[in-house]
This record gives structure tokens, sequence and C-alpha cells, in this order.
């Protein structure tokens, strides 16, 4: 990012471990203004320590944060008057309404107005429902009401921790237009998840994070560009031939044969080069019988997450391979 | 204020706030009317005398001894009811949105025992009421003239005393509050209060003299002392030390209230909120 690109958040060297479990070690965020970002990461990776960093509720055990252009601590906590967040499941009074939440939560930090109740009531979906007990609503429901509580005083900066958890298909749908519009109106939206097509079509910016640290950062176009993968099926006795051909053209190490497919080749190039591919196969009188061009956030997800070769280990019956991969422990 | 008003709002409405209410107001309406009852089938003169039932039944004696109840039952259900309340304040989560949404720690910590507190002193005025309307009933059922509450020369000593009362309710319940707030936790917050109750109420009786002097100065004690009630003639209180001053007690249970909110506001003020 450039100097002069104006930043919504920022951290430095953040470290933070609960008693000897370190859930932070040493991340660096910079998120700009009017962006989605989407912070992605492995179960345990430490996004909602981070959300809970950002918001005060914990401290950190070294490292700096700034929000809206201020430096951040707890003692400076009306600079969450401008935040918006909702972190891990909605936190919400089950005896009241939908409606008496809003209200309670409007009286703490900056005053929120009726109307602006009413109107996110309405942007959420819930005015139907309004006068019920929260403790009679479905998981949804729940998360849309934790979603106003987010929005309630129309903050510049905006922190969702998984905030589809539970929503319907109109529910994600409604989301990801609100999400749109606000960082359409100058608003920064900095949202976990890990439904990744999801996060694909709503995030201008990523951020993965594994074990504590980011390990990669920046606009999600430039990350699936660099993550480009054609791939190309030929005749199970032309492999060895093709892989030779395509090495000179990807370079060494980028050419793999599936272990899973027979006779499928992945190279890792960008996918406008999938016409060079079928050439360079071509003029060696091999012809390709399936070419596949494109680019997905999972593949590179999962490349950036996976933990460090384990030894191996004999499998237990039934377990599901790669099942524990992200999980850091 | 508002947020002390909101705080209300969400509380009037839930069910432990109505249970509470309902529980202090029969309990002491009730222990008036099985007074009068004890004292008609106790003819015999054995389960209540004559002088004993003048000052439970007999107006403005009476004020005294329904604010004795009516402080005792408010302030055991009040204690229970505060650390429910305000525990729930962690298990849902709901600090934490407070706090996330930039208001100050000791702020929100300070305005939720105020609107706790006030819903203990209206169950207090409450269970002052249904004192009253106790006494009309268990003086007719036991046939006792009982006096006429609304005169007007006891009338502003009753007040006083309501007042004073009102103080030592609220200290009291600043100890369930704070249980509540250190442990962070609903169950454990009322776990406290229940061991607090034994301790100080059941336990100075089977405790030496040197224990249960020192356990007049522990809030449930001072609480009651500073209201400054006469007994009930007869009791010779067999367990109970002598009172302290009322205005000495007083003093000491507002400083029990100031350091117990202090120990509150210090340990949210320093807690990781995570819930
Ligand atoms: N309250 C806590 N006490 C102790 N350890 C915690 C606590 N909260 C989180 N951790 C630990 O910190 C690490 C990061 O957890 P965190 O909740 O931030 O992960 P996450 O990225 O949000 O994961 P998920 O995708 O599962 O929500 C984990 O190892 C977790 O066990
Ligand atoms: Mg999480």
């Amino acid at each position: 990012m450039t100097a002069s690109t104006t930043l919504a958040l920022s951290t430095t060297n953040l470290r933070k471990s609960y008693g000897r479990q370190v859930a932070l070690a040493g991340l660096d965020l910079e998120v700009p203004s009017g962006v989605v970002y989407g912070f992605l990461g492995p179960n345990g990776a430490g996004k909602t320590t981070t959300m809970r960093l950002l918001t005060g509720l914990i401290r950190p055990d070294s490292g700096s944060i700034s929000v809206l252009g201020q430096s951040f601590d707890e003692s400076k906590h009306t600079i969450l008057y401008d935040v918006g967040a909702l972190i891990e499941s909605p936190s919400l009074y089950p005896h009241l309404s939908a409606r008496d939440n809003l209200i309670v939560f409007g009286a703490t930090g900056r005053r929120v107005g009726r109307a602006r109740v009413e109107e996110l009531l309405d942007l959420v979906g819930l005015r139907d429902r309004a006068g019920d007990r929260v403790s009679h609503y479905s998981m949804g429901m729940r998360q849309r009401l934790g979603i106003a509580v987010a929005l309630l005083n129309d903050p510049k900066l905006l922190l969702l921790d998984e905030p589809a958890n539970g929503l319907d298909p109109s529910g994600i749908v409604g989301l990801r237009d609100t999400l749109k519009a606000l960082a359409g109106s100058g608003k920064t939206v900095f949202i976990s998840s890990h439904i990744l097509p999801e996060v694909q079509q709503l995030a201008d910016i990523v951020g993965i994070v594994a074990a504590g640290r980011l390990v990669t950062q920046g606009p999600l176009s430039e990350l699936l560009t660099s993550q480009a993968l054609v791939r190309v099926k030929v005749q199970p006795e032309e492999t060895a031939q093709a892989l030779a051909v395509l090495s000179k053209l990807a370079g060494d190490g980028h050419v793999e044969i599936s272990d899973t497919e027979a006779a499928w080749l992945t190279l890792r190039i960008v996918a406008d080069r999938a016409a060079a591919v079928n050439r360079a196969l071509a003029e060696v009188s091999i012809y390709a019988s399936g070419l596949e061009a494109g680019s997905d956030l999972e593949s590179l997800f999962l490349e950036l997450t996976a933990p460090p070769e384990p030894p191996p280990t004999p499998t237990r019956p039934g377990a599901i391979p790669g099942w524990n991969s992200g999980v850091v422990s | 204020m508002r947020l002390a008003i909101a705080g209300i709002r969400k509380y009037w409405t839930r069910s432990a706030t109505i249970l509470s209410l309902v529980l202090a107001v029969g309990f002491v309406a009730l222990e008036f009317v099985l007074a009068g009852v004890g004292y008609r089938s106790a003819s015999g003169g054995t389960t209540i005398d004559k002088a004993t039932a003048t000052w439970l039944l007999t107006f403005p004696d009476a004020f005294d001894a329904i604010l004795a109840i009516a402080f005792e039952f408010v302030a055991i259900i009040g204690l229970i009811y505060v650390a429910t309340a305000s525990g729930s304040e962690w298990t849902w989560g709901t600090l934490k949105v407070a706090v996330a949404r930039g208001h100050s720690r000791w702020g929100y910590t300070l305005s939720t025992f105020g609107s706790l507190a006030i819903i203990v002193l209206v169950g207090l005025a409450l269970g002052v009421l249904a004192g009253v309307v106790g006494v009309a009933m268990g003086a007719s059922i036991a046939g006792f003239p009982m006096g006429n509450p609304l005169d007007l020369s006891a009338l502003p000593q009753f007040f006083v005393k309501f007042a004073r009362a009102g103080i030592g309710i609220v200290a009291l319940t600043s100890v369930g509050y704070a249980a509540a707030m250190v442990a962070k936790n609903q169950m454990a917050g009322i776990g406290t209060v229940i061991v607090y109750f034994i301790f100080s109420i059941v336990a100075p009786a089977l405790l030496p003299q040197i224990v249960r002097d020192i356990l007049r100065y522990q809030p449930f004690s001072t609480a009651a002392d500073a209201i400054g009630l006469s007994g009930p003639p007869t009791t010779v209180a067999a367990t109970s030390t002598t009172a302290l001053d009322p205005n000495v007690a007083l003093a000491i249970t507002v400083a029990w209230l100031v350091g117990l909110l202090a120990v509150a506001a210090i340990s949210v003020q320093r807690a990781e909120v995570t819930g």
C-alpha cells in the first residue's frame, strides 16, 4: 500500500497470548479506508482475538493498533463510537424484543435515536418480528439482529466476525449488498470469514492469517493472479513428455502431475497463458483432451495456511484426510 | 442517566425481576398474616405474647416491624437477584457489546448497578406496602387493634428509617454485584452470595464471641443496625451481639457500598472480556 493511502485500521507487531496459548504472534495489518477487507484464516488462527483487540475487549501483550487514524488503546474508548462490531456470536438480551435490544444497546456508547432503530429493523428484515422476544428467534434472526447492533451508530469502520453465520441465501445477499453499499459510501468493512466464494465476491483486499501471523495481504485480484493455475489432460502414455515440455514453458517445479486424476497436469501460470500451453503441446503432437484455466481463493488459502508437513503418522480408520490441517495447536 | 433508564427497561421485563418482587412482597405480607394467625391460635399465649403482637400488629410500632421484616426479605432476595441479573451481563456477553461500542467500563459498571439499585429500592417500597396490608390482615385475623397507619406524627420518623433501610439494602446488594463482577459469571456470583448468607446469618450462632464481635461489622449486620429500629420487646437476642450505634453503622454501611462498588469497577476495568 502506498504511504498516501489513508488507513482505516492498522496494527504493528501485535502480540497476544492467553496464558501459554499464543493467539497472535506479531500481526501487521493495513486496512485502507473505503474497502471491504476479507480477513481469512483457519480455525484458531487468531481472527477473533484480533477483533477483540481492535475493540478494547482485551489488551495486547505488545504491539500497537491504530483505528481511524488515531492510535488506539483502551483509554481512548470513545474512538469506538465510530466503530461497529459483531464479534463471535451475537450477544443479546434474550428476554427483550429486537427493538428493545437495539434501544438498550443504543443507550451505550454514542447515543442512538429511535428512528435509527426502526431503520435498522427494516434493513435486516426483522420488522415483522421486532416485538418478539429474542429467545424465540431462530439462529439466523439473532445473527441479523447482531448485525443491526453493529450498525447502530452508523460506523465508519465495521468489524464483522463471520457475519454470514446462520444466514439464509437471501440474508447473505442482503448482507453482501449492505456491505458493498457501505464501502461504496466511503466506510470501511473488515470482515472475517470462512466462506471463501463469498469473500471472493465481496472483498477488495484480503489478508490471510495463520498461526497468529499474516501470511499474505493485498488486493484480491493481484493475489489471484499470482495464484493462477492451468490444468491440462493428456493421454496417459504422453504424461512424461508433456511434463518435460511444460516445465520449459512454466519453469521447473511449476508443473505437477496429479496424484488423484490420471494424466492431468497442473501448471502454476496465469490463466491467460492457457493458449500457450495448448500450442506448446501441439508442437510436439500432444493434443490436450482437457484444459482448465482459472484461479480461486480456496487453493490460495489452503496452500498458504497449510501447516508444516507433520511426520507421517498412521491414519485412524475413518479419519478425514486434512481435517485437522488448519488447526493451530 | 439515560443508561440507568435503559437499564430499568432491560430489567423490569425480566421474569427474575417479577419473580423476586412477588416473592419479597408475598413473604412480607405472609409474615404478618401468620403473626395474626399465631396470636389467635395461641390463646394460651405460648407462641406470641401480647407485647410482641402489639409490636407486630399495631401502628405506629408496626412500622418498625414492617421495616425490619421487609428489610430482611428484600435483602436476601435482592442480593441473589442482583448477583443473577448482573452476572448475566457476562453470561450473555452483553457487557462485551457495551465495551465494544466505546462505553467506559467503569461508567457501565456503575450505571448498571444504579439500575439494579433502583429496582431493589422499588422492591423495598413494595415490601413495606405489603407489610402494611399484611398488618391490617393479621390484626383483623387476630382480632387485635391495628392502630392508625396514617398517624402523621409517626410518618416523618418512618421515612427517615425507610431511607436508612434503603441505603442499607443498596449497600447489601452491592455484595452480590461485586461477587458477580469479580467472578464474571452468574452462577459463581449466586454461589458466593449464598455462602455469604450462611456465613453471616447461620454461622455466628456457632462461633465464639470474638468472631461475632468482628462479624457485626460485616454489611448485613451494619445495614440492619443502621436503620435504628426498635426490636420486639420480648426478643432477648440470644445470638446477636449488641447492636452498633445507628449512625456509626450507617457510616460503615456506606463505606462498604463505596468499597464494594470500587471492587466491582476495578475488576471490570481490568478484565479480559472474551465471552
Ligand atoms: N478466551 C480464550 N482463552 C484461552 N485461549 C483462547 C481464548 N480465545 C481464543 N483462544 C486461543 O487463541 C487462539 C486463537 O483463537 P481465535 O478465537 O482468535 O481464533 P479464530 O481465528 O477466531 O478461530 P475460528 O475460525 O475458529 O473462530 C486459539 O488457539 C484459541 O485456542
Ligand atoms: Mg473466531
